[in-house]
């Protein structure tokens, strides 16, 4: 019983191993939930992407709204759901590959929550190595998950984007709910020394960057109005001109105007592509402008 | 260290080889206590102590039951079953006590709520209270004397066995003094039953990481006030999930426990026994967490009276128990209205029994399943929200969220996870139907391909590894 069930097993992977290897590059945004979607991406990144992309974003689920390849053809996004851009850049590092660009979330650098993800495992030379050799343990390719995106490309086309109800529409009481929430804890600054030790941290990695000849482009996501001026946002923008100075690094402040987001800190789709052109337009005005900075200084 | 780590798996390996080399025969127990300890301390080193007191408490009172002055026998172990609930009270309930009871800016409410919940202590602390109450109920039983040594050290290596054998130690199943010490010996590689083990182990595994752990990350969205966007349809999905992820998890990790301890020539009782077939709340039960049920009716329900003082004694017992029971899972008041909930259920049950009798209709008995897993699906809503505003938030959003939109892909996914559940549950149902006795003795092909099938997807599409909901009681 036990071998015939193991033997059963093998053949099974053995089919699937071919599939993955025939079908595979045709198969993406395979991701059954938010913690599979931080997964996937990690994985695509340590596996596949690190040296296939020159523009980076790092940040949290606030900058996972931003339309990635309107932003840059060559772009790929970094952002994690429950993490900070600290965990993008854990993963820069350790890739080996540093990127012309990088566009750091600033709102999340000094987050506090326990991680969600272990994102050591990525880094561990057994598990990259296995899961290089075998593709079906990658999370990308959980056979549900497969089946789910297949079924959606039949359905909608290969590269139709699917958008989420709740990403399209507000509900302003589940708003303003979340909203009240959000006021009690942004109300009051983080500690200086959990500051300091975010931020320091990320300067770590930023001037390892910078040797390296990336440029860092450090920005902020808007958020909801009644939360933009809190104490929490406040120190936030404090720090980040303290710890990363310009013409060292350079800046793109809020945009004028308020922002329509689901619950308070995340943009509805419609916004995420107007932030998504700002985006793309300050930092297309930073590149004319650091090159005329570069051509008078020779 | 949780079951489904890689940690985990090296000290099993590593305890399973040394367990049976035969020049290390005479020290499998030790073998075991010494990777039972190990297994204890790589979570919660600092509280190693703790488990250690608890099992001396239990070594000296079961011993002085035995052995002690006959006349102070009775004393003894109303001292050890005090002193273990002490514990238990003290660490468990101290911040409970001190949210509810003691003035905000109490020094010692807030040191009270700084206590850190040591891991297993409601599993531990129930076996040592099983063990000094058997001890005291069967000391003149010859055959169970034979189990307390003489010898106080070999009589202290026994406890600590039976108190911290790792695969029940933080999470169960209950194992009772008089079941499992008579087991305790010298255990051969050659008795080992394989087939046993691997089915066993399998199912476990797959219950808990394919389906608990992937619905885990999809019942997430039952997060206040998140849900209150959801349709109705799109929450009693996800309550559904919940119910099938607390069963999977829970009933999972129970398997796991029981192949593991089956790999060491140890047998523990079989903690579930297909709950949501279940057509009344007596049978849910009798089905469900099993040993813990048992340890209530055996230790508590029974001692309290039972059903042997007239209607009103039998109905406040069920109460009573049931709402000690409901507080065991957790510190909170979530739980005591939990086990309400369900002593609510059985005393009705009981009374409307009484008096209407049995219904022997298939249909009936159908719809009567229906009603008793809607009723004890809707009761996990205060597992998974234990702040009872919640709690109201979600049912009036399933009543009023009717026009929302729903998220079909969420409640597909539900569907799909919670199904090995329902055929878990059908395959039952199916067997006992069938009044035709086995031809084969060895496995159907259907069989072999199903455990093919179940081996595959744990390995490739297991969810994202999470505590056992069990860990936190």
């Amino acid at each position: 019983m036990i071998r015939q069930s193991l033997v059963v097993t093998a053949l099974i992977l053995i089919l699937y191993t071919a599939f993955i290897h025939f079908y595979g590059p045709a198969i993406s945004r395979t991701a059954q939930t938010t913690a599979q979607r931080n997964l996937v991406k990690a994985e695509e990144y340590m596996y596949e992407a690190s040296s296939r992309y020159d523009t980076l974003i790092v940040g949290s689920s606030m900058s996972e709204r931003i339309l990635t390849d309107s932003l840059n053809a060559h772009s790929y996004n970094l952002s994690f759901s429950g993490l900070s851009s600290l965990d993008g850049l854990y993963l820069i590092a350790h890739s080996g590959h540093a990127p012309k660009m990088l566009f750091v979330e600033i709102n999340s650098i000094a987050r506090r929550d326990p991680p969600q993800l272990d994102l050591t495992q990525f880094t561990d030379s057994t598990q990259h190595c296995l899961k290089q050799w075998l593709p079906f343990l990658r999370t990308k390719y959980q056979p549900v998950g497969v089946a789910k995106a297949l079924l959606r490309d039949w359905q909608h086309g290969r590269n139709a984007i699917v958008i989420p109800e709740s990403a399209l529409r507000q509900d302003t009481a589940l708003l303003n709910k979340t909203v009240t929430q959000l006021q009690a804890t942004m109300h009051v600054a983080p500690l200086a020394a959990h500051m300091n030790e975010s931020f320091a941290k990320a300067r770590t990695y930023l001037d390892a960057l910078r040797r390296q000849g990336t440029t860092v482009v450090l920005f902020e996501m808007p958020i909801d109005v009644r939360l933009e001026q809190l104490a929490a946002p406040q120190a936030i923008r404090q720090y980040a001109q303290r710890y990363f100075p310009a013409p060292d690094y350079q800046h793109i402040d809020l945009p004028n105007g308020a922002f329509q987001t689901s619950d308070g800190i995340h943009l509805l789709y419609n916004e995420s592509a107007r932030y998504t052109r700002y985006l793309r337009q300050e930092s297309a005005l930073l590149a004319n402008r650091g090159a005329t900075h570069t051509a008078f200084i020779e | 260290m949780l079951f489904t780590s890689p940690a985990f798996v090296l000290l099993v390996l590593i305890t399973f080889m040394l367990y049976y080399l035969p020049i290390a025969r005479r020290w499998q127990v030790p073998i075991l206590i010494a990777a039972s300890l190990f297994f204890y301390a790589y979570g919660q080193a600092d509280l190693l102590w703790l488990l250690i007191l608890s099992v001396s408490i239990n070594i000296a009172a079961s011993y002085l039951v035995i052995y002690g002055n006959p006349a102070r026998h009775h004393l003894y172990a109303v001292l050890g079953v005090v002193a273990n609930l002490l514990i238990l009270l003290f660490f468990k309930y101290g911040p409970l006590v001190s949210q509810s009871f003691l003035p905000d800016h109490n020094a010692f409410g807030a040191w009270l709520a700084t206590l850190p919940l040591p891991i297993g202590i409601s599993f531990f602390t129930f076996q040592g209270i099983s063990l000094v109450v058997d001890t005291y109920r069967y000391r003149d039983v010859a055959q169970y004397r034979s189990l307390i040594a003489r010898n106080l050290l070999k009589h202290a290596q026994t406890v600590l066995f039976f108190k911290g054998f790792f695969p029940q130690l933080v999470s169960g199943p209950i194992v009772k003094a008089n079941f499992f010490l008579p087991q305790i010996g010298e255990k051969r590689f050659a008795d080992i039953r394989w087939d046993y083990c691997f089915r066993t182990l399998v199912v476990g595994y797959f219950l808990k990481m394919v389906v608990a752990d992937n619905l885990k990350d999809h019942t997430l969205l039952m997060t206040y006030p998140y849900f209150e966007a959801l349709s109705s349809l799109t929450l009693v999905s996800l309550l559904f999930g919940y119910s099938m992820q607390i069963f999977a998890d829970f009933a999972g990790y129970s398997l796991i426990a029981i192949g593991l301890a089956a790999l060491f020539g140890y047998q523990f009782p079989i903690n579930f026994n297909y709950p949501y077939v279940s057509t009344s709340f007596a049978d849910f039960w009798r089905r469900w967490h099993i040993s813990l049920s048992s340890f209530l009716r055996e230790y508590l329900y029974i001692p309290l009276g039972g059903n042997r003082h007239g209607q009103f004694r039998t109905y406040l017992n069920l109460m009573t128990t049931m709402v000690l029971g409901g507080l065991w899972h957790g510190a909170a008041w979530s739980y005591a209205v939990w086990g309400f909930a369900h002593g609510f259920a059985l005393a009705l049950e009981r009374y409307v029994g009484d008096r209407v009798g049995k219904a022997r209709f298939a249909g009936f008995r159908f719809l009567r399943g229906l009603i008793v897993f809607a009723y004890i699906t809707l009761a996990w809503l205060l597992f998974r929200l234990p702040d009872f505003d919640h709690v109201i938030a979600y049912c009036r959003s399933m009543a009023q969220n009717l026009s929302k939109p729903h998220d079909m892909l969420v409640i597909s996914f539900i569907g799909f996870y919670s199904f090995p559940v329902l055929a878990y549950h059908a395959f039952y149902l199916m067997r006992q139907s069938d009044t035709s006795l086995p031809t084969a003795t060895t496995p159907s092909r259907w069989t072999v391909v199903g455990y093919g099938i179940m081996l595959f997807l744990l390995i490739t599409n297991s969810g994202s590894s999470g505590s056992f909901i069990y860990f936190q009681f």
